[in-house]
């Protein structure tokens, strides 16, 4: 796999939402759940780390008719910079 | 063998089997002396019915016949039975067909008897060699074209003569007779040697049959007289010959396929069973295996992340199936 190397510089109180494509590509009813995460991630964003990956995995399993698992490996990671 | 010998017969079913023989031969020689003719087409006309239920049978069951024995013996006594039937329409006596000697009737007699050999012999030949067998509707055709060849040889003259008014049986015939005989005792070892491929009842009823139609044949060599006693004697053996047949076929191809395909449903069943378990014993172990797998996959995943300075971390994963593949980990550079 080929990553280009780039440089940012982040503010204090940037949060970053990192996730394998498991979480974005699942879907339910036609509708993928990438379509549905920046919404949930946007609104909970303010949250400590611990609280929004849980309110991501609440939506998520509300999303995917009460399940955590998923059709594949499903991995995210929230980094925030107090 | 030794269980055999071991039976203890009791008077009672000796007699039994001793009536079972004597009262049909008692009734058949009345029959005899009180009309020879009805005698000879009652028993000929027994084996043509016999021998046509035989092929309706043999040839309906043919896709569940456990062994091609049946197919050949239906064929070939269709053949038999039509020529058998001729045998006795024509007759001395029956004034059915214009040559009214007992030339044309021995003819037929003794083709049918070789038709009844090539069937046998046949039979014996492809018993237990399943995958050499020809398709049975090749095999109707080849014998009913070797029975249309032998009636036209018969009444177009080109059979040699059987039976001379006033002389008796010809050599060709006593010749044949013993050939034919001779085929038989041949196709009774072939059957002995093979008899893995026959159930024992099933062994015992050909042998004795085959039995019986050698002592028929030899009967036929003796008679002067196509109404004499040796002929009745060998029509006798035939008798037995088609009771036996009959028997035969009824164990073989009506009451046998059934009872293995009962024992096949059966064993597919135990078979089944087994493969289930060793499925589950697989499936058991292919779990412990992941479980394992998923043990060492877990322990790459970091428990804690890194503890940094102005910067919180929260982590979440959930495999897919027991084994995933997402790996991640916060590293201080």
């Amino acid at each position: 796999m080929n990553f280009q190397e780039s440089k940012l510089t982040l503010t204090s109180g940037t949060t970053i939402f990192f996730n394998t494509d498991g979480l974005t590509e699942q879907q339910a009813s036609g509708v993928y759940y990438g379509e549905i995460l920046p919404k949930v991630f946007y609104e909970n964003s303010r949250l400590s780390p611990q609280l929004i990956i849980r309110a991501v995995c609440e939506d998520f399993r509300r999303f995917n008719n009460g399940s955590l698992q998923g059709t594949d490996d499903i991995t995210c990671l929230v980094m925030q910079l107090n | 063998m030794r269980k055999v010998l071991n039976v203890r017969y009791s008077g009672f079913t000796c007699l039994i089997a001793f009536l079972k023989i004597a009262l049909p031969v008692g009734c058949l020689y009345l029959l005899s002396l009180y009309n020879y003719l009805l005698y000879h087409s009652l028993v000929e006309l027994l084996a043509s019915l016999v021998a046509l239920a035989l092929f309706i049978v043999g040839w309906n069951t043919r896709t569940f016949a456990q062994n091609n024995l049946m197919i050949i013996l239906a064929l070939g006594f269709l053949v038999v039975g039509i020529i058998d039937l001729l045998h006795m329409l024509s007759y001395k006596g029956m004034g059915v067909f214009p040559q009214n000697d007992a030339n044309l009737p021995t003819q037929l007699w003794i083709g049918a008897r070789y038709v009844e050999v090539l069937t046998l012999l046949c039979g014996a030949f492809y018993l237990g060699k399943k995958d050499e067998f020809p398709r049975p509707e090749f095999l109707l055709k080849i014998f009913l074209a070797v029975g249309v060849l032998l009636l036209i040889a018969i009444f177009f003259n080109f059979f040699p003569v059987c039976y001379l008014e006033g002389e008796g049986l010809t050599v060709f015939k006593v010749f044949s007779e013993y050939l034919i005989s001779g085929g038989f005792l041949l196709a009774g070892i072939i059957f002995y040697k093979k008899r893995e491929h026959l159930t024992d009842k099933i062994l015992r009823l050909v042998l004795t049959a085959l039995g019986l139609t050698i002592l028929s044949e030899m009967s036929f060599t003796l008679y002067v007289d196509i109404y004499g006693f040796f002929n009745f004697l060998g029509h006798i053996f035939k008798f037995f010959f088609i009771t036996l047949l009959y028997r035969a076929l009824i164990e073989e191809s009506l009451q046998n396929p059934y009872q293995l395909l009962f024992k096949k449903i059966v064993a597919t069943n135990k078979d089944l069973e087994k493969k289930s378990i060793e499925l589950e014993k697989v499936y058991r172990r292919l779990n412990e295996e992941m479980d394992k797998a998923r043990a060492i996959h877990e322990q790459t995943l970091p428990d804690d992340l890194p503890e940094i300075k102005g910067i919180s971390f929260a982590a979440h994963y959930h495999p897919a199936l027991k084994l995933g593949g997402d790996f991640y980990n916060m590293r201080n550079l």
